[in-house]
């Protein structure tokens, strides 16, 4: 059921459609065409998300759903767009989408190893790539909710990545999602997927960033699937402009004894909503979640996790830290669910956040669904402030109120941090950390 | 003008009145023992020396090389080189030992007016300390305090003293909980550090540390007050004869 109230913006992406499919001639018959189509009808069908749903009660994201923004549907105007040096790794595979498109241009792909397709979503989607078709809309369904309906009938291009069985892929690959300012509110819909074959070994970054002062709204989805043995440490970074807003739909796929790690950090952005589902299929698997959010001013940051245990003996650790300042607000919801055939499955989840200001706001809410006997699961969150008796031996010590302040709210965020074994990454989030904490 | 000199000092915590009227001049070139048994105020002195804001000064005054004490908040204290050796140090986890130090250490030598030392100086410093007090290089990348024995806890407390050098250190029950060996290298690593234009009070339950660290002068504080004062040789008495020796002579003269 779709609110009156909805209704218009509803019709106004459904007018967009239209528009957006007049203008197609031999695309109207593929097949994947015939999905966006199916997606619009969803979409109109299930609307946007209502605080009234138990996944979206926290979480009012009314500034995102009252605005008519105009999906991209063309690269934009000007290609001269210079990547910020301080976000591009060294030595790294590179792959750039700009506003939803992929682009030749700043990407770098001059030495991925032999085997390896990375690049552009939508020219291997035309070019019937099978280890595209084999997995595409398999783990993120355009049902799910109103967003990925969105991201499915107006995706244009994004990043599609296969790393074939046994390659260890020495390169770190950094994706950068980037929306630019452009003259309208514009969405975006970059769409990936990251196919990991099996045995293989592979560090995917993803950054999302923009230099947008304005309102603009990035709606991501991406799939990822790990074939049985293969490793894949997964770091992310959201540093969307000061008045973008950034809704993710993640969903990770895991064959038997692979192992998945990810380290999700959000630094800006006026809305972030991360939707992150595990789905461990197969026997020993391995899965780690760390997440560092920092919200300021009245930013809005939700991580809903969702581990799912479907196999015998697999594990799964979630650690996610928020600090919250100003009248930042911040949820957590840390679903874990254990199918009946899942013995033996080891699940742990733990939520802490740092509440600097007594106007900040945080809801926190581990889910356990468990339906095996033979389990361990934990679960533990805790709200708090800054510990008075650490400040003051800092204090005792010569070094002034603030600055205690900063080195003990670093010291909480930067044990998720360990996760992150390159280097670069590393210092470059830590500065980004510690320039923020210090800008309050 | 002493380096620091009390005067009347009456502080409550949570409306219970501690101290009650504490009178102590301390000055450079000096160790003063503070002695009292459990509950007599001896950390309560210790802290608002320090700058703990949960005490209540209610009356009297501290000068501090002639400075309202009083009137400066504990970074600024601990600038003009006053440092407290904690009773219980606090862990801090995700700060590392190495870094906090350089942090307060360029703290104190910015307001001194001296340039920060870079990492190379600033390692070669800490390195020939972390001798005086026997600690592992090791305990320069761990955590301040995470994970450390109450001993090596205690230690790294004069560590940061040896680093830090301050002119007033007060060691608020450092030798609790020490072991004979522990109890002498820190009694070596404040030995080491006494000079003439620096001064040490030491507060303690026990005489013991006081066979290693010879003080100029011992007082006995007894429920919030200084009831006896006297030179090294009180401290043994006391030893020998208990905190209730003390107190029976003092009701008495009060009677």
């Amino acid at each position: 059921m779709v609110d009156v109230a909805q209704n218009s913006v509803l019709q106004w992406y459904v007018d967009r459609f239209k528009q957006y499919e007049d203008k197609l001639n031999g695309e109207r018959n593929t097949s994947y065409h015939r999905m966006r189509k199916q997606a619009i009808q969803k979409f109109s069908d299930i609307g946007f998300p209502q605080r009234r749903d138990e996944e979206w009660r926290f979480t009012n994201i009314q500034p995102v759903i009252n605005q008519h923004f105009l999906p991209a549907l063309s690269q934009p105007v000007d290609a001269r767009i210079q990547i910020d040096k301080r976000f591009i790794l060294q030595n790294a595979i590179r792959l750039v989408v700009v506003d939803g498109f992929y682009s030749d241009a700043l990407s770098d792909v001059s030495n991925i190893p032999d085997g390896v397709i990375a690049g552009s979503f939508a020219r291997a989607l035309k070019s019937e790539v099978p280890q595209l078709l084999n997995h595409f809309g398999k783990y993120v369904p355009a049902e799910k909710n109103g967003f990925t309906a969105l991201n499915a009938a107006f995706y244009q291009d994004g990043i599609f990545l296969y790393v074939p069985p046994a390659l260890k892929v020495e390169a770190p690959i950094q994706v950068l999602i980037i929306s630019t300012q452009r003259d309208n509110p514009m969405t975006f819909s970059p769409r990936n997927l990251y196919v990991m074959g099996e045995n293989s070994l592979s560090i995917l970054i993803e950054f999302h960033i923009s230099d947008s002062t304005d309102e603009y709204f990035s709606n991501v989805v991406n799939e990822i699937a790990l074939g049985s043995e293969a490793q894949l440490e997964y770091s992310r970074v959201t540093l969307e402009g000061a008045s973008g807003y950034h809704l993710n739909s993640t969903s990770v796929y895991q064959n038997s004894g692979s192992k998945f790690l990810s380290n999700d950090v959000v630094l800006s952005g006026a809305i972030v909503r991360n939707d992150f589902s595990i789905s461990l299929r197969a026997p020993q698997c391995e899965c780690q979640l760390n997440g560092v959010s920092v919200g300021t001013d009245s930013q809005l940051i939700d991580h809903h996790t969702a581990v799912e245990h479907g196999a015998p003996q697999c594990t799964s650790v979630q650690v996610y830290k928020t600090i919250l300042d100003g009248r930042a607000h911040g949820v957590f919801n840390g679903k874990i669910l254990v199918r009946k055939l899942a013995q033996k499955t080891d699940a742990k989840q733990t939520n802490r956040t740092l509440l600097l200001s007594d106007d900040a706001v945080m809801n926190s809410k581990p889910q356990l669904e468990i339906f095996a006997d033979d389990v361990k699961c934990t679960h533990g969150a805790a709200i708090g402030q800054l510990d008075e008796e650490q400040v003051f031996y800092l204090r005792s010590r010569g070094i002034d109120e603030r600055t205690a302040k900063n080195i003990l709210t670093f010291a909480f965020a930067s044990e998720s941090l360990d996760g992150i074994h390159h280097e670069q990454l590393r210092s470059m989030i830590e500065l980004e950390l510690n320039s923020k904490l210090n800008q309050k | 003008m002493k380096l620091l000199e009390i005067k009347n000092l009456h502080v409550e915590v949570e409306g219970n009145e501690i101290l009650r009227g504490i009178n102590l001049s301390v000055d450079v070139g000096e160790v003063h023992a503070i002695m009292g048994p459990n509950g007599s105020g001896k950390s309560t002195l210790a802290g608002v020396l320090a700058g703990r804001d949960a005490y209540a000064v209610t009356q009297g005054e501290i000068f501090y090389k002639g400075k309202d004490l009083l009137q400066m908040l504990p970074e600024e204290r601990a600038r003009e080189g006053l440092f407290l050796a904690f009773q219980y140090p606090v862990d801090i986890p995700g700060v590392n030992n190495l870094y906090f130090l350089k942090a307060a250490l360029n703290a104190i030598r910015k307001h001194k007016g001296l340039d920060e030392l870079d990492a190379v100086d600033f390692l070669k410093l800490v390195k020939s300390k972390l001798k005086t007090v026997n600690l592992d290089e090791s305990f320069l990348n761990r955590p301040v305090n995470d994970g450390f024995s109450g001993g090596e806890k205690k230690r790294n407390e004069i560590f940061h003293m040896a680093v830090l050098e301050p002119t007033l250190a007060i060691l608020d029950e450092t030798d609790s909980g020490l072991d004979i060996d522990a109890l002498r290298i820190v009694s070596d690593g404040v030995n080491a550090l006494r000079r003439l234009d620096n001064a040490f009070v030491i507060i303690t339950h026990y005489q013991r540390i006081l066979n290693y660290i010879v003080p100029n002068f011992v007082h006995v504080l007894v429920d919030g007050r200084i009831v006896k004062s006297g030179g090294k040789e009180l401290a043994l008495e006391l030893e020998k004869k208990g905190y209730d020796w003390v107190r029976e002579e003092v009701e008495e003269n009060s009677l």
